[in-house]
């Protein structure tokens, strides 16, 4: 299987000293959900930054697409979709003017957007709200409309920062079956969580890291064995204390 | 109540200012940066002090010292007006911390006496810029005493109250009616333009041609001022001669006002709110996908609906250019031996074929729409560092949407003074060349001074579009650059062509400069 994700050695340290991500390996296939979970201030968001090409890092490589995100930023982006933990989305926008604003970016033509806005943003229940300024938007409905703009290119990489937070129940169900659709299709995502649960039906594969250093990894039954990802994950972060 | 009060308005005014000044900056190059700022911010504040009183002088030097306090006092008022008028959208009603602020345990009586109080501190600092100088170069002329004194003191305090009330008021209304209308922000920057063109042109209007002129306008403004409201007549009553009553009225009256006006936005603070928040959540329609477009016009775009959705924003780097459509329909509409006696410069039109390219340049690099650009991403910035779009590509459609604004109106206000004042030849050919090369400076240099000093983290748009140091310093290198060979024409007209076109150069010179560094940014989070 060909690999759409390779981190290699990636090491972060901030100008204050800290040191953020310690020498993190991981590799993503295709067709593959692989969760990220750690502690807040693990290093989770400061690995999705650097790999989605939104922070510089001096140490590693990361490959998106067997692309180098240091040496071929634009092509490693334009092969993934990347959202935040607090998805910020252009106020000043309506909710269609944004998703067309990403289907131009990514180069969606008008039919296609057409038909994979429609469908997303019923699923979503969007549909009625998509001529609103997104400054008017709630948090839920931000998040919904940054994900249909994240789905919209059908990316190869999905990377994801907390995708579930903000939604409402029959959202979440939705925004499952979303990635379980696009990993069919051959594309794989990578996302970080804190709800074990959902990590732990949805993901094929998981890395815990902890204070910036993979200290397990591998896939769901390899990880947590008979035991639920949430007994494993206080077990090992206990261990490792 | 007094401390709930104190800390709200502390909140308010730091929200005006900058948060970043009262931010423990342990990082020494932003601290250098701030303190630049601060200094540049000063200095500038200096400048206007000086230029106040310069004004004040020219009406002693002619004879007209006892116009000043009302002249400047209406001045004050008409320019905290307009001021706090394109800052009241949001300032009461349809503010973004409402609810975070109306969660806490306040009045809401409270609430809008701190955000009142921020407005009025902004006010106050006006009239310590233009009232206070030009009340000194006053007192130094006629003799001051302790009744001038009290004076000036009470126009200081209770002067920035009117203003600021009446601005309020009609931003308020403002805000209320277009909540329930689609274009919510084009309509109300449409209607901020009418009020500050309105402006321009009623003071443009009560130009003189000379001496005598001058002096009557001073009388003109204040008579007016004294009709629009009397009490800028009752607050000069001691200066004026006319004893303590007037000012005592002054004093009695702007308290009334500012208590009824609070009285009547705290009872209504709340029930305004919630209707502006739900009229502007009411809309629900399906609309269709747009037709694919390439992504520099995606992002070309989105930058003209930033410009619009902001009057903040707009109204602060387009008044160069709305200036310089005045101006050059205003030399359509006047003789030119008026034009000659206005400026009471016989001759000048000979020589205006010299300085006019430069005085367009001035006009059109001045403001920037991209110094501001980049800080405007804000909280949204991971948008366009996760695209997969080459920064430059990023840049240059910011800079389009300068451009796009710039050239056409020189080339509508080039046409209109070539039409007036005839240039030949060469002369014409610098009237567009040389602007044209100022715009594309100012909007590169702006671009530059951006991505150097970017500023994500405002709460307001005005931090970032009015308080920040990108702008401050494209404003700067605005003006500076093309008035140091505007005064060399005036002082060697005869060599007019080659220090226009030397100026031009120049100004190409480091616009391609920026563009180059510019090239080769990477843009992170």
């Amino acid at each position: 299987m060909s690999a759409v994700l390779e981190i290699k050695h990636f090491t972060k340290t901030y100008g204050n000293g800290k040191c953020a991500a310690k020498d993190v390996n991981l590799t993503v296939q295709k067709g593959e959900i692989y969760g990220f979970i750690g502690h807040n201030g693990a290093g989770k968001t400061t690995t999705i930054r650097a790999l989605v090409g939104v922070m510089d890092f001096e140490e590693g490589e990361i490959l998106i697409a067997g692309h180098s995100v240091k040496k071929e930023p634009v092509a490693c982006k334009s092969v993934l979709a990347y959202i935040p933990d607090n998805p910020d989305i252009y106020e000043f926008l309506t909710g269609m003017q944004y998703l067309d604003y990403m289907a131009d970016i990514y180069g969606v033509d008008t039919e296609t957007r057409k038909q994979r806005i429609h469908k997303y943003a019923e699923l979503l229940g969007m549909s009625k709200d998509l001529g609103n300024l997104i400054g008017n938007y709630s948090h839920g409905m931000k998040q919904k409309a940054a994900l249909i703009g994240a789905f919209l290119h059908e990316p190869k990489l999905l990377v994801l920062d907390e995708p579930f937070v903000g939604l409402d129940p029959e959202a979440s169900f939705r925004v499952k079956a979303m990635m379980q659709e696009l990993c069919e299709k051959g594309s794989a995502i990578f996302f970080s969580t804190h709800v074990l649960e959902v990590a732990e039906k949805l993901c094929h594969k998981v890395a815990i890291i902890k204070e910036g250093s993979i200290i397990a990894s591998g896939t769901m039954e390899q990880v947590k064995g008979d035991s639920s990802l949430e007994e494993v994950f206080l077990e090992v972060v206990e261990h490792e204390k | 109540m007094k401390n709930k009060i104190s800390l709200l308005l502390k909140i308010q005014i730091m929200r005006v200012l900058n948060p970043a000044f009262f931010r423990d900056n342990s990082d020494k190059k932003k601290k250098r940066r701030l303190l630049l700022t601060l200094a540049g911010a000063v200095l500038l504040g200096m400048l206007l002090m000086f230029y106040s009183g310069l004004m004040a002088y020219g009406y002693v030097k002619i004879g007209e010292a006892a116009v000043i306090p009302r002249m400047m006092l209406g001045t004050c008022s008409l320019l905290l007006i307009v001021l706090t008028f394109l800052k009241s959208g949001g300032a009461l009603f349809g503010s973004r911390d409402f609810d975070m602020v109306m969660s806490l345990p306040i009045k809401a009586y409270q609430a809008v006496i701190a955000r009142i109080g921020a407005l009025y501190f902004v006010g106050l600092f006006v009239f310590v810029i233009f009232f206070l100088p030009a009340m000194a170069v006053y007192g130094a002329h006629e003799g001051m005493n302790g009744g001038m004194v009290f004076s000036i003191v009470v126009v200081l305090l209770f002067g920035p109250v009117l203003p600021t009330a009446c601005a309020l008021a009609l931003g308020t209304l403002i805000v209320v009616i277009t909540s329930r209308m689609r274009h919510t922000q084009l309509i109300s920057l449409i209607l901020y333009m009418v009020v500050f063109l309105g402006f321009m042109v009623w003071t443009g209007s009560l130009s003189g041609s000379d001496e005598t002129k001058l002096a009557e306008i001073g009388i003109l403004i204040s008579d007016m001022m004294g009709r629009l409201y009397p009490p800028s007549v009752w607050a000069v009553s001691i200066t004026e001669g006319r004893g303590i009553g007037g000012i005592l009225m002054f004093i009695v009256v702007s308290s009334i006002v500012l208590g009824v006006f609070t009285a009547i936005v705290s009872a209504f603070y709340v029930p305004i709110n919630s209707t502006v928040a739900s009229l502007r959540r009411r809309q629900t329609k399906r609309v269709r996908t747009g037709r694919a477009k390439s992504p520099f016009r995606a992002l070309y775009h989105k930058e003209v609906r930033r410009l619009l959705s902001s009057s903040i924003y707009a109204m602060n780097t387009t008044v160069g250019v709305l200036l310089m459509l005045l101006a050059g329909f205003a030399v359509l509409a006047v003789s030119p031996a008026s034009i000659e006696k206005a400026l009471g410069m016989p001759g000048i039109m000979q020589a205006a074929n010299g300085f006019l390219p430069l005085l367009l340049a001035i006009m059109v690099s001045i403001s920037p729409t991209t110094a501001p650009s980049l800080s405007l991403e804000g909280k949204s910035r991971w948008i366009m560092c996760s695209l997969p779009v080459e920064p430059r590509k990023i840049f240059e459609a910011k800079i389009a949407l300068n451009l796009s604004i710039t050239l056409p109106a020189l080339l509508v206000s080039g046409i209109c003074f070539w039409v007036r004042f005839r240039p030949q030849g060469l002369q014409t050919l610098l009237l567009f060349f040389v602007p044209v090369c100022y715009s594309i400076f100012s909007s590169v240099f702006g671009m530059y001074m951006n991505v150097k000093f970017p500023k994500y983290d405002w709460t307001h748009e005005q931090q970032a579009v009015k308080n920040s140091t990108s702008v401050f310093i494209s404003v700067m290198a605005g003006m500076l650059l093309p008035i140091i060979p505007f005064m060399t024409v005036l002082r060697f007209p005869a060599w007019a062509n080659l220090i226009s076109a030397a100026g031009a150069g120049a100004a190409l010179g480091i616009a391609l400069y920026c563009g180059q560094r510019l090239r080769h940014t990477v843009l992170y989070e």
